[in-house]
């Protein structure tokens, strides 16, 4: 057993940090792991995420908590109806004293983006911010900036209040690398938010990682183990969402309009193994594959007018599909 | 001279007045009934005829359907004869009166106009008019009111009731035929199935398992396909002995199912060690020692034997 041994030693040695995040986080963050574990993995396999969930969960305090935990710059831009590339990007200012036009760099110019109701800009401003998340640089005039790594996107958008919102288009949103979706924290946790928020003294988070840890461990991510069984499972399932019917899934036929792109295919073996990194294993297995799918899928996955009319949601659909595929 | 035309002029006069009078008087509008009485109620044939030369163009007067208290039963059409000379013509027409009114009715004279070809006058001629009598049934008051009659029996017949026998026997028939279709086709859609008894999970378990170890892998060096083999073999028990899918299972799963969470520890012990090692050696490229493959094989077989039921039915193993 000697091959597993110096997997799981590398990944105990690179994944060190991963524990004092969790722990420097968890400090004004109470409950909500699935969303903290997910932030990770965005973060490790450098991946953009987009947050989905009623107001008040918590989402903007997870991304402002993760962002002071590591040493690196934030930025946090509250998207309105009244936005403009420019208030992202940056601009050029003429300066009278040098009589020449120079640029002045906006929010999108930090490691962690916080794009708060990202749903509420315009097309144009999103177009934008999406072109940057893809691209990882910025045009401004004639001169083009490549943003300093690590470069994560997290945006937020609300599930309700849908009057007035540009909700985003399945292309760009094929760009978020995770779709997480948060639900209510229980009563045990809620209780100690509310002594949390009561308590007087204000809770300091400090940096634990730095961004070099970081670039390093994504390059450890990259090396975690995959099975071709673990590949093959991956492809069935993202082949599942394509032709139900060739999975003894016909009656998902008439639900889904069109199946998950290549792109699903290469984030969920990403997220997998930036999965089994956060869960201190250096090799993959199925369990990390079903942990993540539904982030990576729900997004993906376009349903019909008959899977709305009987409120059928995505979710669902990679449950069925989860449940028809053959784990190796 | 002037005296002379004058009465060339009134003689000219009179002579064609003469001429006009003379053949008006050829036209000749009669009307005849075949009686003058009947029974209240009865009818009785009136026929109107005219004749005229035949340069008369006459106009035949409009009959209404009720005169007189009287009343039109039936009308033919007017029937032309001209007689071998060519020279007169007779127009007749033939009706069927009747009346529910007693007493003495007059049927009025009927009016014919008509000119003569060359003349734009119109002259007329009439029908006389015409007495008929209708008299009601007469009622004897000399004789004692009799009372009314009773309902008149009528004698049952067979030949009334045979249509309606006829019909029912039809309607019988045609049932019983629908019904004699409906089990014919019953009968064949409802085709003796011999159900297939599987065999016990066990029995496919332990024989695949003894297959599978007869086959050597680890030995030779293939432990992927030995340790693959081993967790399918398991797997599969495990979804036909509870009808569990456990083969969309991953190992995290199918120890956490209630079936396999209530083993007996031993039994609980050996899955779980041989489903993680399995998964280890499968995903993790991991090479286990000589020891750990006959025990996972150990581990698989006492698991089997662990969980021995009896014959499955085949509602149970569906």
């Amino acid at each position: 057993m000697t091959d597993i041994r110096e997997i799981n030693e590398r990944i105990q040695q690179e994944s060190a940090f991963v524990e004092l995040l969790n722990l420097e986080v968890g400090k004004a963050i109470i409950g909500q792991k699935y969303m903290l574990e997910r932030l990770l993995i965005g973060l490790l396999s450098n991946g953009h995420l987009l947050l989905e969930g009623v107001p008040g969960l918590a989402k903007t305090l997870a991304i402002k908590s993760l962002a002071s935990a590591i040493h690196s710059k934030f930025s946090r831009i509250q998207f309105t109806p009244d936005l403009l590339p420019a208030d992202l990007l940056g601009t050029m200012i003429y300066n009278q004293k040098k009589e020449e036009f120079t640029v002045r760099k906006g929010p999108l110019f930090s490691n962690f983006i916080l794009a708060d109701e990202i749903n509420r800009a315009p097309a144009k401003v999103q177009s934008a911010l999406l072109e940057a998340m893809q691209e990882r640089q910025v045009t401004i005039g004639e001169e083009t900036f490549h943003l300093e790594e690590p470069f994560l996107v997290l945006a937020t958008q609300n599930p309700i209040e849908q009057e007035g919102t540009y909700p985003l288009p399945e292309a760009q949103l094929d760009r978020f690398m995770l779709k997480i979706v948060i639900g209510y924290p229980n009563k045990e946790e809620e209780r100690l938010i509310i002594r949390q928020n009561l308590n007087p003294e204000p809770i300091k988070i400090n940096p634990v990682v730095t961004t070099n840890e970081i670039l390093k461990a994504r390059k450890v991510v990259k090396e975690v183990y995959m099975d071709e069984k673990i590949e093959k499972y991956i492809l069935d399932i993202v082949f599942a969402t394509r032709f139900p019917a060739d999975n003894n899934l016909g009656k998902l036929k008439q639900l889904i309009s069109y199946g998950a792109s290549p792109r699903a295919s290469i984030n969920l073996a990403l997220a997998s193994k930036a999965y089994a990194f956060v869960k201190r294993r250096g090799y993959v297995i199925p369990e990390d594959v079903r942990a993540v799918c539904h982030d990576i899928l729900r997004h993906r996955i376009g349903l019909t007018y008959e899977a709305e009319a009987e409120n059928v949601t995505t979710d669902e659909v990679v449950n069925e599909v989860l449940n028809a595929v053959e784990v190796p | 001279m002037t005296a002379c035309n004058h009465f060339l002029i009134v003689l000219l006069a009179l002579f064609s007045f003469g001429n006009s009078q003379l053949k008006a008087q050829d036209v000749q509008a009669t009307i005849s009934a075949d009686t003058n009485a009947i029974l209240i109620g009865n009818q009785f044939r009136m026929t109107l005829e005219l004749k005229h030369p035949a340069n008369v163009t006459a106009q035949w007067p409009n009959i209404p359907d009720t005169f007189s208290l009287m009343e039109v039963v039936q009308r033919s059409p007017i029937d032309t004869i001209q007689v071998a000379s060519g020279n007169s013509i007779t127009n007749s027409q033939h009706f069927v009166i009747t009346s529910f009114d007693s007493g003495y009715h007059v049927i009025p004279p009927f009016t014919f106009n008509y000119k003569l070809s060359g003349d734009t006058t119109t002259y007329s001629s009439e029908t006389e008019p015409l007495l008929i009598t209708v008299t009601s049934i007469p009622v004897d008051t000399t004789r004692a009111i009799k009372d009314l009659k009773g309902q008149v029996h009528i004698s049952f017949s067979w030949i009334e009731l045979l249509p309606y026998l006829g019909i029912l026997l039809l309607a019988v028939l045609a049932g019983f035929l629908v019904y004699r279709y409906l089990e014919n086709r019953k009968r064949k859609v409802v085709a003796p199935v011999i159900a297939e008894v599987k065999r016990p999970a066990h029995e496919i378990a332990l024989e695949a398992l003894k297959e599978l170890d007869e086959r050597k892998l680890w030995q030779q060096g293939n432990y992927k396909a030995y340790y693959t083999g081993l967790s399918d073999i398991t797997r599969t028990f495990i979804e036909n002995r509870w009808s569990v899918a456990a083969m969309e299972m991953t190992t995290d799963e199918i120890l956490h199912l209630t079936i396999i969470a209530n083993q007996i520890p031993d039994n609980f012990t050996q899955v779980k060690y041989l489903l993680e090692l399995a998964d280890l050696v499968k995903f993790a490229k991991v090479i286990p020692i000589a020891n750990d493959n006959e025990q996972s094989m150990r581990a698989a077989i006492a698991f089997v034997n662990g969980n021995i039921s009896g014959n499955l039915k085949p509602e149970d193993a569906s």
